[in-house]
C-alpha cells in the first residue's frame, strides 16, 4: 500500500515558506544540484509565484545519490536534473537561470558553453553571450543539416535554408554554422517538463492521422510511439531522447549503460507534477476538487474533447458555491474565474485558422472549434495525436518579434507540397518538425506541450516567446482573431494557473 | 446552456421540416443521409471555397457560374466529407442533387473536393451567419463531443479467408495532386495488410496511377507528372514500415495518365495494391 499523500498538511508550512520566498526572489533550498545525493521525497511542494507546485515520486522517495538522472554523467558537470528541476515543472524557469547566474556569477554547468550559450565561440563570462538562456530560457540546440529519419537514413529535404539573420553569430560560424565542415542548424528551444510521462510517452496505432504515413517506431521494441515527447518529435522514446540528451546536452563520450538508461527512464515515467495550492483558491484539491499531481497517478489516458470525460474536470465541484466551501469572497471569486475558465478553453469555440496538422489534414480551413479540440489529451492538454503543429509561433508573419533569434529562410523545391498555408518561401526562427522531416508542410510545426505546472516554468512557448500566461492567451487572441474580452481573458489565465 | 436549447431546437425543428419534405432523415443530432445520387447531373469545377458560419458548424460552399453549390458542414476527422481550405482552390466533382437544399444551396452529392496545393490568397470568403440558414444534422457541434465513455462502435471482423486463397485487389482514390494518405485510404490500407498476413502473401503489387479530370466546361486538368511515383513510393514505404519483407512487392507507376470523361473521374486518381496468395 502507497503512503498517505499528505500534500495538503504541508500547506500552512508552505504557505510560510511561500511568503519568504516572495520576499526575497533567490530561493537557494529550490535549486537541486547535481550530485546533491539527497533523497528526492516521494512528495514535496515547492512554492512559486501563483502558489505551490506538487511533486509526487509515484514509486517511492528517490535516492538520487549515484542515479543518472542527478548525477553529473556527462563531462561537463551537468545532470538531467541540472535543466529538469523539481521546482520548476521537471523544467527550468528563467526565474531560476537567472538566480543560478547570479549566485554563481555564471560558473554553473547549466552554463556550459555548448548549448548554455548562444554560441560556443563566445566570451563565457560575459553574460551577453548567454543572453538568450538567461532572458528566455533558451538553449541552443545545434541539428545536423540534413537531419537523419528515425531508421537513421539521411533524409532528402524538399527546401533549402538561407541565415537571413543570425545575432548569435552560430549559423553562420565557419565552425558550428550551416555552411561549417558538420552542416549544423542552431535553433533554441525551452526545456520540456520531464514529468507526468504517463500521458505523454505513449504508443500509438500504425498511421500518424495527420500526414497519413507510419507513426515512428520504437528501435529497439518496433512498436509505434505517440511522437510527442519532443519539440521536433526527433526521439521516439524517452531511451532515445536520454541517450540523445547525453551525449549533447551532457556531452558524454560514451553510451550510457543500461543501468542507467532504466534509471532515467524509470524515474521519468514515475514523477508527476502539478500545481497544488493557488494563493487565491487556496488548496487545488480541498472539498472535492481533483487539482495537483495526485489526480494523476491514477488518471485516465486517452481523449478529453468530449462532455463527459473533459481535459482537464477537477474544478467543477466550484460550480457550486455551497459545495465549494470558500472561506471568503475573493477566493469564491477567483474559483468561480477558474470554472469559467476552464468552460472557454472546453467550449468557447473560435475560428481556428491556417494552422498546419491542424487544418489541413481534413477538418478543413478554418475550423470553428475550441482550446480542447487541439489540446484534447486528458490530464495534460496536449495533443493525443502527434501534436506538432504550425501554430505560427516561429513562423512569419506570425510569430512575436524576437529579433535576438536566427531568421531562416527557407526555399520549398518545385515538386514538394508546399507549407499549405505560407507557400513555398518561408521566413521562420525555428524550421520544427521540418529539420528533422525535411517537409515543407512541416516548416514551424512545433509539438505542443503539456499545460501541468505552468505557474513554476516561465516563460512559454518552445522559443520562450510569452514572458507570462497572459501572454499566451493574448498571443492565442491576436493568431485567432477571437475577441476575448478582458474577464475571458483573465479567467484563462486563472485557469492555467492552477494546472 | 441557452446556446444549447436553442441548438437543440434548432435542430429539432430542422429535423421535423426535412422529415416532412422528404420523409427520410436521420433522427435529432445523427447526421443526414443523403440519397445515392447515382443519376444526378455530373458536375466537375475548380473554384475558391467559401464558408459560412451559423449556430453551431459552419457550411461550406463553392461557386460554378452564377450558382453557389453546398458541398458539406465542418465535421470530425473521420467523416466521409473533407472541407475545402480557404486560401486554396478546390476541385469539386460531383452530381447535383435534384430538390435539395442545404444551408439555403442547391447540393452537389455525392462530392469530392480537392484541395489543391498551390496557395491563392484570393480564397477568403467567410460569410457571417444569417439566421435561417442552418447546417443539416450532424453529431457534433464546435465544441466538444459527445463521445465521451460511449464506447465507439467497431466493424464486425471479417471472416478468416479459406483457401484456396485468391489474390484481391484493394483500390484506393487520392485527391487531385495529392499522395496523402486519409483515413479513408489507411482503412484500406489496413484491410490489405490484414489479407495479406491472413493469407501469407507470396507477392504484393502495388500499382499507383494519375489522371485527368474533365472540368463542366471542357477544360481538362492533369495531374503532375511524379504524382503517380509519389503514391507508389509512399505505398511502398507504408507496407514496409507495416513489417512485410522487400522481397514481396513489385512496385509501379502507370506511365502517362488515366483520362477523365467528367464523371467519377476522382475515381482514377488511385492506386491498387494487389495481394497475391
Amino acid at each position: 500500500m502507497k503512503p498517505k499523500i499528505t500534500i495538503g498538511g504541508c500547506l500552512l508550512i508552505l504557505a510560510t515558506a511561500y511568503s519568504l520566498a516572495q520576499e526575497s526572489r533567490i530561493v537557494l533550498d529550490q535549486w537541486w544540484s547535481p550530485g546533491q545525493d539527497e533523497v528526492l521525497p516521494r512528495e514535496k511542494a515547492y512554492p512559486n509565484s501563483q502558489g505551490m507546485l506538487g511533486v509526487i515520486n509515484d514509486d517511492a522517495p528517490v535516492v538520487t545519490d549515484g542515479h543518472a538522472f542527478f548525477e553529473a554523467i556527462g563531462s561537463n558537470g551537468r545532470a538531467c536534473v541540472t535543466c529538469h528541476q523539481p521546482a520548476d515543472g521537471m523544467s527550468l524557469s528563467v526565474a531560476t537561470i537567472q538566480e543560478r547566474w547570479q549566485v554563481t556569477a555564471g560558473n554553473d554547468p547549466l552554463f556550459a558553453a555548448v548549448d548554455g550559450s548562444n554560441c560556443p565561440h563566445l566570451p563565457q563570462d560575459d553574460a551577453a553571450s548567454h543572453s538568450l538562456l538567461l532572458e528566455k530560457g533558451l538553449f541552443r540546440i545545434p541539428l545536423p543539416w540534413p537531419g537523419k529519419d528515425s531508421h537513421g537514413k539521411l533524409i532528402t529535404p524538399e527546401f533549402t535554408i538561407e541565415v537571413v539573420r543570425d545575432p548569435t553569430g552560430c549559423n553562420t560560424h565557419p565552425e558550428y554554422g550551416l555552411q561549417s565542415a558538420n552542416p549544423t542548424v542552431s535553433v533554441y528551444r525551452r526545456p520540456r517538463p520531464v514529468a507526468n510521462m504517463k500521458y505523454i510517452a505513449s504508443t500509438g496505432g500504425f498511421f500518424n492521422i495527420k500526414t497519413g504515413m507510419p507513426l515512428d517506431k520504437d528501435p529497439e521494441s518496433g512498436r509505434s510511439v505517440g511522437m510527442n515527447i519532443m519539440s521536433d518529435a526527433r526521439a521516439a522514446t524517452l531511451r532515445v531522447q536520454a541517450r540523445d540528451a547525453a551525449r549533447t546536452h551532457l556531452e558524454r563520450k560514451e553510451e550510457l549503460s543500461e543501468q542507467q538508461l532504466q534509471q532515467i527512464v524509470d524515474f521519468e515515467m514515475q514523477v508527476f507534477m502539478a500545481q497544488s495550492f493557488q494563493t487565491q483558491a487556496g488548496s487545488l484539491s480541498d472539498n472535492g476538487a481533483t487539482g495537483g499531481p495526485l489526480s494523476l497517478l491514477e488518471g485516465r489516458r486517452g481523449l478529453g474533447d468530449d462532455f463527459q470525460t473533459p481535459v482537464f474536470g477537477y474544478f467543477d465541484v466550484w460550480r457550486d458555491a455551497s459545495a465549494a466551501a470558500a472561506e471568503t469572497p475573493a477566493q469564491q471569486e477567483f474559483r468561480e474565474s477558474v470554472v469559467r475558465g476552464n468552460d472557454i478553453y472546453m467550449g468557447r469555440s473560435f475560428w481556428i485558422s491556417d494552422a498546419v496538422h491542424i487544418n489541413s489534414i481534413g477538418l478543413g480551413n478554418p475550423i470553428k472549434r475550441t482550446c480542447a479540440t487541439c489540446h484534447n489529451m486528458a490530464n495534460t492538454g496536449m495533443d493525443l495525436a502527434p501534436g506538432y503543429v504550425d501554430l505560427g509561433t516561429t513562423n512569419m508573419p506570425t510569430a512575436n518579434n524576437m529579433p535576438d533569434l536566427p531568421l531562416f529562410k527557407l526555399t520549398c523545391n518545385d515538386k514538394a507540397p508546399p507549407h499549405p498555408f505560407l507557400g513555398r518561401v518561408i521566413y521562420t526562427h525555428d524550421p520544427g518538425r521540418a529539420l528533422i522531416s525535411g517537409l515543407c508542410t512541416d516548416i514551424g510545426a512545433i509539438t505542443m506541450q503539456q499545460l501541468r505546472g505552468l505557474s513554476a516554468r516561465a516563460p512559454y512557448f518552445a522559443n520562450g516567446s510569452a514572458d507570462s500566461l497572459r501572454e499566451i492567451v493574448d498571443f492565442y487572441d491576436r493568431r485567432f482573431n477571437i475577441g476575448y474580452s478582458q474577464q475571458e481573458k483573465q479567467d484563462l489565465v486563472n485557469f492555467l494557473s492552477v494546472l | 446552456m441557452k446556446t444549447l436549447q436553442k441548438f437543440t431546437i434548432q435542430v429539432l425543428c430542422l429535423t421535423v421540416l426535412l422529415a416532412v419534405g422528404k420523409g427520410a432523415f436521420a433522427a435529432e443530432h445523427e447526421e443526414l443521409v443523403l440519397p445515392d445520387n447515382t443519376n444526378g447531373q455530373p458536375i466537375s469545377f475548380v473554384s475558391c471555397p467559401a464558408i459560412q458560419d451559423t449556430s453551431t458548424v459552419p457550411c461550406w460552399f463553392a461557386d460554378h457560374g452564377d450558382t453557389r453549390y453546398f458541398l458539406g458542414i465542418q465535421q470530425d476527422i473521420g467523416a466521409a466529407f473533407h472541407p475545402p481550405q480557404l486560401k486554396h482552390r478546390v476541385l469539386v466533382e460531383g452530381r447535383i442533387l435534384d430538390g435539395y437544399r442545404l444551408c439555403g444551396a442547391p447540393v452537389i452529392h455525392p462530392v469530392t473536393i480537392s484541395v489543391l496545393p498551390e496557395m491563392d490568397l484570393q480564397c477568403n470568403e467567410m460569410v457571417p451567419a444569417i439566421p435561417g440558414i442552418e447546417p443539416p444534422p450532424h453529431e457534433r457541434g464546435a465544441g466538444p463531443s459527445n463521445d465521451g465513455l460511449e464506447p465507439r462502435e467497431r466493424a464486425a471482423p471479417q471472416p478468416l479467408p479459406e483457401p484456396p486463397f485468391e489474390a484481391r485487389e484493394f483500390v484506393l482514390s487520392f485527391t487531385f495532386d495529392s499522395a496523402v494518405m486519409r483515413g479513408t485510404v489507411t482503412r484500406i490500407i489496413s484491410q490489405a495488410f490484414q489479407y495479406a498476413r491472413q493469407i501469407d502473401a507470396s507477392a504484393i503489387e502495388i500499382t499507383a496511377y494519375r489522371a485527368s479530370s474533365l472540368l463542366t466546361g471542357g477544360q481538362e486538368l492533369i495531374e503532375q507528372a511524379h504524382i503517380a511515383e509519389s503514391r507508389a513510393e509512399k505505398l511502398h514505404t507504408i507496407f514496409l514500415e507495416a513489417g512485410f519483407d522487400e522481397d514481396l512487392f513489385s512496385v509501379s507507376a502507370s506511365p502517362g495518365y488515366l483520362r477523365g470523361n467528367g464523371i467519377a473521374d476522382h475515381l482514377l486518381r488511385k492506386a491498387v495494391i494487389r495481394v497475391i496468395p
